[in-house]
């Protein structure tokens, strides 16, 4: 007998994007090992109630108002009652969060502590200490994620900013990476037919921002391009930062050598990726870096700052570090990546059979049901203990949160016991689940 | 023999997933430990005197509605007060310290104001005045904010003149509503520039002289409109503001210091374009 999970996040299909795709794929694996599992998200646009993805992955799409970037506006209480009839509708055993700017998330880890049920939050990205918005977030955090049961992170550097933002115990939180399904980042069947040996291509592929290294980008590509006359550049992606490169492309004259492609749709990456021979990475934060994971399947040499999580993420053989992140550190790692293919003295089109042995889905997903387990194996009696949990608030932040920890978790239990009068459990339907036929 | 763990995803080590790097715990060993530990602060004296220059800002915005009462309340005369301050200002300005006041571009200034004063008078006539005091007070909040957060930015200007705007519907006459503009402009633009630029000269004798007006304008103005019960009230918060405020602030900078090296491991870095 499976778990029955719901997976809570702001975040979700039709907007694409890193935590949209691991979600996706984590609770695909999830149903293939035979738990059942719900996703609950906001509605986008007239994307509203309730639809079912590949496999019967049923998706609650929530109404609510969205704040800001895809997030719904923070209330603390008033997703309860929905969510709470969503979670006995499904007959959920474990609430698992994803992403801390993502006030439903939040919200469904204090209903679901208050409920009595097991919950997991996985985070995906790094945030600072020292912006009005990261110490907000962080406040957020340290509250919702008092009684929680598990904390999972994408990489080792990700949990220690978890550690410090949220206050936790080190051995509470997992770290399971994420993984790119390799199947779809094959490298291109036919030989490259390069106009000399000595042509090399470097794809980037990024949304245009500045924390992304865009400032970066378009003063090393001129460059690069003035050191080497036989490197060309695909640049892919779109945002604030596309006419800075734009711009460069026609100060320098780069137009036969500079391609600007703009967005690309996700299915079109691994094309874009192929097309290339080095993937050049500036980016000045990374918690993870999975497109570093996916180029690498496609057989591209990978050049990069050396930022967050990516130095844990790929193996010595397969990337260029800059050592540091500064326009010269990477004109030289480039260069000599360039030097390294042109030399032949690497053979990129191993890439793909390695990446594909060390990042896998179904293996994510098997480590995510270890946690799992682990919450059944470790519970105490009193885990879900309402005072117990009011003490917890108490302990722990500061002399005034602390009061107002207190205040929200009261009121949350009164708005409980008010909806167990008011719609009774008994007269909520429980869904039927998908039928799988397992072999 | 189990092999050493490596700080690698793509790894498959024989170490659980919670598994936390020897390092980073010794670094958040010492990290816990320095928590503990007081800090160096702020001298008193200087947070003090921060507050004390906000305060001040404070009252100069409060002279805005003082200013205000005395001509939409007591129906005051405007020209004597618009004509001392504006031959004050003037005088300043031609003195050879301030050259950076334009004599050319204020001339402008003031003929616009002249111009658009018929305009501001019934721009917002047909609003209720409720809801003019409501958008007023909100606006001064911003004001004060913007102040607050960025000393010469454009955005508390803008605030200002739409506070200004908003109020002048309500006055009398076009002449107070052209007088009430100026000396709004004198009071909150000027006065703190130069004030500002005294700072900056170690010129401390003329800002004690204009903040000890501003304080007797200020008080006086209570007394003699609310009474004396609101001026002691005004006294209780500015005593908690200027002195124990800055109190509190040591003692958050002494014992909850969070400005460790490690906190900024996370930070986004800096690109370095060379």
């Amino acid at each position: 007998m499976g778990y029955h999970v719901a997976m809570v996040c702001d975040m979700f299909y039709p907007q694409l994007g890193g935590v949209e795709f691991h979600i996706y794929h984590l609770s695909q694996k999830l149903i293939n090992l035979g738990h059942s599992v719900v996703v609950i998200a906001h509605a986008y646009d007239d994307r509203t109630g309730v639809r079912y993805l590949t496999n019967g992955l049923k998706v609650y799409y929530v109404p609510y108002l969205v704040l800001y970037r895809g997030t719904t506006f923070p209330s603390v209480f008033s997703s309860f009652p929905i969510i709470r009839n969503i979670l006995i509708r499904e007959q959920i055993q474990i609430v698992h969060s994803h992403v801390s700017v993502s006030s439903l998330a939040h919200e469904s880890i204090l209903h679901a502590n208050t409920m009595g049920l097991k919950t997991v939050f996985t985070d995906h990205s790094l945030y600072g200490f020292d912006s009005v918005g990261s110490i907000l977030v962080n406040k957020l955090l340290k509250f919702t994620l008092t009684n929680i049961d598990a904390v999972i992170c994408v990489s080792n550097t990700c949990k220690e900013n978890m550690v410090l933002r949220a206050d936790l115990l080190p051995s509470s939180i997992s770290v399971i990476p994420n993984a790119v399904v390799s199947r779809d980042f094959r490298p291109s069947s036919i030989e490259k037919c390069r106009k000399s040996a000595r042509k090399i291509t470097i794809v980037v592929i990024c949304r245009l921002f500045p924390n992304k290294g865009a400032d970066l980008l378009t003063r090393m590509i001129p460059r690069i391009c003035g050191l080497d006359e036989d490197v060309d550049f695909i640049i892919a992606g779109d945002g604030p930062k596309f006419v800075d490169f734009q711009q460069m492309i026609e100060t320098h004259r780069l137009q036969e050598r500079v391609q600007l492609i703009g967005a690309v749709q996700h299915e079109k990456v691994r094309d874009v990726m192929c097309r290339g021979d080095i993937y050049l990475h500036a980016s000045l934060t990374e918690a993870f870096g999975t497109v570093l994971v996916e180029a690498a399947s496609c057989g591209l040499l990978i050049v990069t700052t050396k930022v967050g999580g990516i130095a844990e993420v790929l193996p010595e053989h397969m990337t260029v570090f800059a050592e540091n992140t500064s326009v010269s550190g990477l004109v030289n790692a480039t260069m000599k990546a360039i030097g390294l293919l042109q030399r032949s003295a690497i053979n990129t089109s191993t890439f793909h059979a390695e990446v594909s042995r060390m990042y896998d889905w179904i293996n994510v997903a098997e480590r995510t049901i270890n946690v799992y387990d682990s919450l059944f194996i470790e519970r105490s009696e009193n885990d879900k203990d309402w005072i117990v949990m009011l003490r917890r608030f108490y302990e722990r932040d500061g002399p005034w949160a602390r009061l107002l920890y207190v205040l929200c978790a009261v009121v949350e239990y009164m708005i409980y016991l008010l909806l167990e009068w008011w719609f009774p459990r008994d007269e909520i339907d429980t869904a039927r689940k998908w039928p799988h036929d397992r072999d | 023999m189990r092999h050493p763990w490596q700080r690698l995803l793509w790894l498959k080590q024989n170490y659980p997933d919670n598994y936390t790097d020897p390092a980073f715990l010794r670094e958040l060993e010492n990290f816990k430990k320095n928590q503990l530990k007081p800090h160096i602060t702020s001298s008193y004296a200087q947070v003090a005197f921060d507050f004390l220059l906000f305060y001040h800002r404070l009252l100069n915005t409060a002279l805005t509605y003082v200013i205000f009462s005395l001509f939409y309340y007591y129906h005051y005369d405007p020209f004597i007060l618009t004509g001392s301050l504006t031959t004050l200002a003037f005088i300043i300005a031609s003195c050879p310290w301030f050259r950076t006041i334009e004599f050319k571009s204020s001339l402008i200034i003031i003929f616009t104001m002249l111009t658009l004063s018929p305009v501001l008078k019934s721009l917002s006539r047909t609003t209720s005045s409720d809801s003019i005091w409501t958008l007023s007070c909100w606006l001064t909040v911003f004001y004060l904010l913007s102040v607050y957060l960025q000393e010469s930015s454009i955005i508390s200007t803008n605030l200002l003149v739409a506070n200004v705007a908003v109020l002048s519907s309500r006055l009398n006459s076009t002449t107070d509503v052209f007088c009430f503009v100026l000396i709004c402009i004198e009071v909150n633009i000027l006065l703190p520039y130069f004030e500002h630029n005294l700072l900056m000269r170690k010129l401390y004798v003329p800002c004690m002289v204009s903040f000890l007006m501003n304080n007797v304008v200020i008080y006086s103005f209570v007394t003699y409109s609310m009474g004396w019960k609101y001026t002691t009230l005004l006294i209780f918060f500015t005593v908690i503001f200027v002195v124990v405020l800055p109190r509190y602030f040591i003692l958050w900078q002494r014992w909850y210091h969070r400005g460790d090296e490690l906190l900024g491991t996370w930070d986004a870095k800096k690109p370095v374009l060379d």
